[in-house]
């Protein structure tokens, strides 16, 4: 096996592979603040003007965004799994479940653009085709200015992770399962679950707010 | 061979479906001013398992631990500093405001 041995600066594997996780989540931590700043901005607005934020939270799309956070769960699963096949050293087993996530992560974008395209038609797009009727028209826009730069980054994240899921899938299907090759899937799966972590909150926050009458 | 996906993933994915459609649920209930909160709550209970189980940080490092937990506490400080800032900020004054009245701008008629 040409990669058994672990790359010249690393006393072992086992060290190795601790380097690669750390590396990974030393990328995440700053992805936390990126994504946690645009996070204060929404609370800052929503703070400073709540009838409107959950009166806009009730035009989006609760159900393709229900089924959409549902997709992207199901792909987490799904490299959750391949990462302990590909520690098993079965390259094929992970090779077809990083393909099947990709392919989630292609339905999620596939909901997605079906979302935009319908805001679209209903006048919510700002700076595009915006049109609000009644007082909140100003914080409606301001709410759809977050939406759409949210979801647009995050999609942004998840086109990346398809990507990349999609190499780790090719690579494992091609070859033996090694070290280095074990390290990159568990690394990739780091970032993918990342990316459907911060889902969950942006789901919380966009379609959530207004549902119960307030 | 890992043939059948190991059962800490299952249970997870199953918690994960249920909490989705807990918060979807609870979302419809007039909480009043707990809907935001129930649902930034949930929200976080899934992101914890996504990153206990999924992400393996339960059986992780003590270094991996504190690097994960260190964008979270730069977050905490971002949100405790900027909404201490946003809640008990006095009014905010224009620039042409404030050139009205001193210390910046002209005495009030009769100060002195």
């Amino acid at each position: 096996m040409p990669d058994a041995f672990p790359a010249p600066q690393f006393a072992n594997l086992r060290q190795q592979e601790d380097v690669a996780r750390l590396g990974m989540w030393v990328f995440l931590s700053t992805e936390v603040l990126f994504f946690g700043g645009m996070m204060l901005l929404y609370y800052a607005y929503r703070s400073g003007y709540p009838a409107g934020f959950a009166e806009a939270a009730r035009h989006t799309d609760i159900f393709i965004g229900t089924i959409n956070t549902a997709v992207l769960l199901t792909s987490s699963f799904a490299v959750a799994w391949a990462v302990a096949a590909a520690k098993d050293g079965d390259g094929r087993l992970a090779a077809i479940l990083l393909g099947a996530a990709a392919l989630l992560g292609v339905v999620f974008l596939g909901l997605k653009s079906i979302e935009y395209l319908k805001e679209y038609h209903e006048h919510l797009v700002p700076a595009v085709n915006f049109a609000f009727p009644g007082k909140q028209a100003n914080s409606v826009e301001l709410f759809f200015i977050f939406y759409f730069i949210s979801t647009g980054l995050h999609s942004l994240h998840l086109t990346i992770g398809i990507v990349a899921l999609t190499v780790m899938a090719l690579r494992t299907a091609r070859g033996q399962m090694t070290p280095h090759l074990r390290n990159g899937v568990t690394v990739t799966g780091l970032y993918w679950h990342f990316v459907d972590a911060v889902w969950l909150f942006l789901f919380a926050l966009i379609y959530l707010p207004g549902r119960g009458g307030t | 061979m890992v043939r059948r996906p190991p059962y800490a993933l299952l249970w997870s994915l199953a918690a994960l479906l249920g909490l989705l459609a807990i918060t979807v649920t609870l979302a419809y209930q007039p909480l009043g001013p707990l809907n935001g909160p129930v649902a930034v709550t949930i929200a976080t209970l899934k992101a914890l398992v996504v990153a206990a189980v999924f992400m393996e940080l339960r059986p992780s490092r003590p270094l991996t631990l504190a690097v994960a937990c260190a964008g979270l506490c730069w977050l905490a400080i971002l949100f405790w500093l900027s909404s201490a800032d946003f809640n008990w900020r006095a009014d905010v004054h224009t620039a042409s405001e404030m050139a009205r009245v001193p210390p910046y701008g002209p005495p009030l008629s009769g100060s002195h």
